[in-house]
């Protein structure tokens, strides 16, 4: 139990996908200026990123490695990605067509997110089993979604702010990542993970 | 909680547009198609392309003393916002916590046993989340609030509290979903 809490701390918050490992930038600044979008957002992330990681550990345990065709993993991880998020369309539209109509529009989006190329890479990297790499994908993905709802409540303050005309918009939005990133910073060593 | 948010506020708002009037009813399309907003590459850009707008049926009248909605008119509509998150938290992080506990509990007997497992609970949430769905399905239809004012599209036009006192905010009325082939 307490490994499992480590892995969760350690890849949630020490090794933030976004603020430790600069990966999955464009849709943290691009959709966070809304607590909504963000939790739609950080929602779907989280279970399309979770459960492309366990396909991709099975397609290189099952396919890759056994035909020594590991230098396929990057094209084939794309493929195993797009599918994911195609199936993750059609079962969302299957479970609740009004939410579909609401938060299904995000969903085109996380195809593009490099975090979920980078995590699978690093993942299958790591050579973890299919339970660890599993849980190593919801850790990293639930710490996109902790920073993507954290940011959007502080750009929804930052937007009554008195922001000094150069700043405003995307420029304080920066600054704001960079100090959050530094305050993460504080969490290094944490778990020895 | 965010303190932002006015606890009456209880509607995630957006805008649709008036695509065709059929005697005493007319179809809305939802305005935005795009997670983004529209920036310089739109043209170039996927993310808005791949989805069909959402439509839906709803009486022509918005109030006895307003006037008719018409072909082109921009309205504003609202979804519930707790609904929203509750649907959405059902959907996204039922079928995974059930799938990564179905996992941790047959992890030790291997990675096939893992993958089984893993597959079997990410179905059974799937189920149980449709289930659930089935729910509060009503709840997540969206309401008309009334005519978008000329430059709505901007927050920054949002009326505020004095304007919202002088124009009576309308009676919602509720939509019908079209449901999709």
């Amino acid at each position: 139990m307490q490994d499992f809490l480590l892995v969760l701390l350690g890849t949630a918050i020490v090794n933030n996908v976004v603020l430790a490992k600069f990966l999955g930038l464009c849709p943290f600044m691009g959709t966070s200026s809304r607590l909504d979008t963000a939790i739609g957002m950080g929602l779907a992330t989280t279970f399309v990123l979770t459960l492309s990681t366990g396909f991709v550990w099975v397609a290189e345990a099952l396919l890759l490695a056994p035909l020594e065709l590991s230098f396929l993993r990057t094209m084939t991880f794309i493929l195993v990605i797009a599918a994911v998020v195609q199936f993750t369309e059609m079962v969302i539209r299957r479970i609740s067509p009004p939410l579909y109509e609401a938060l299904g529009v995000y969903l085109p989006l996380i195809t593009t997110n490099c975090a979920v190329l980078g995590v699978a890479l690093l993942t299958i990297q790591g050579g973890y089993g299919f339970g660890a790499s599993l849980l190593r994908g919801f850790g990293t993905a639930a710490g996109f979604a902790l920073v993507l709802v954290i940011f959007a409540g502080l750009r929804e303050r930052l937007a009554l702010a008195d922001v000094p005309k150069a700043f405003e918009g995307a420029p304080i939005g920066f600054v704001t990542a960079g100090i959050l990133s530094l305050a993460f910073l504080g969490f290094a060593g944490l778990g020895g993970h | 909680m965010n303190m932002l948010h006015d606890p009456n506020d209880r509607l995630v708002e957006g805008l649709a547009r008036v695509v065709a009037v059929d005697g005493s009813e007319v179809w809305l399309a939802a305005e935005q198609q795009a997670a983004c907003g529209s920036c310089a590459t739109r043209s170039a850009c996927g993310s808005g392309s791949t989805k069909p707008a959402a439509s839906w049926r709803t009486p022509r009248t918005l109030g006895p003393d307003q006037t008719p909605l018409a072909l082109g008119d921009l309205v504003r509509i609202g979804v519930d916002r707790d609904a929203l998150t509750r649907a959405s938290l059902t959907a996204y992080a039922l079928p995974l916590v059930t799938m990564l506990l179905a996992t941790a509990a047959l992890q030790d007997a291997g990675d096939a046993a893992a993958i089984a497992a893993a597959l079997s609970g990410l179905l059974a949430g799937v189920v149980l989340a449709r289930l659930l769905a089935r729910r509060w399905r009503n709840a997540l239809v969206p309401l008309v609030l009334g005519r978008a004012q000329a430059s709505a599209g901007s927050s920054c036009a949002a009326p505020g509290p004095t304007a919202s006192a002088a124009v009576p905010r309308p009676i919602a009325v509720p939509v019908v979903q079209q449901r999709s082939p």
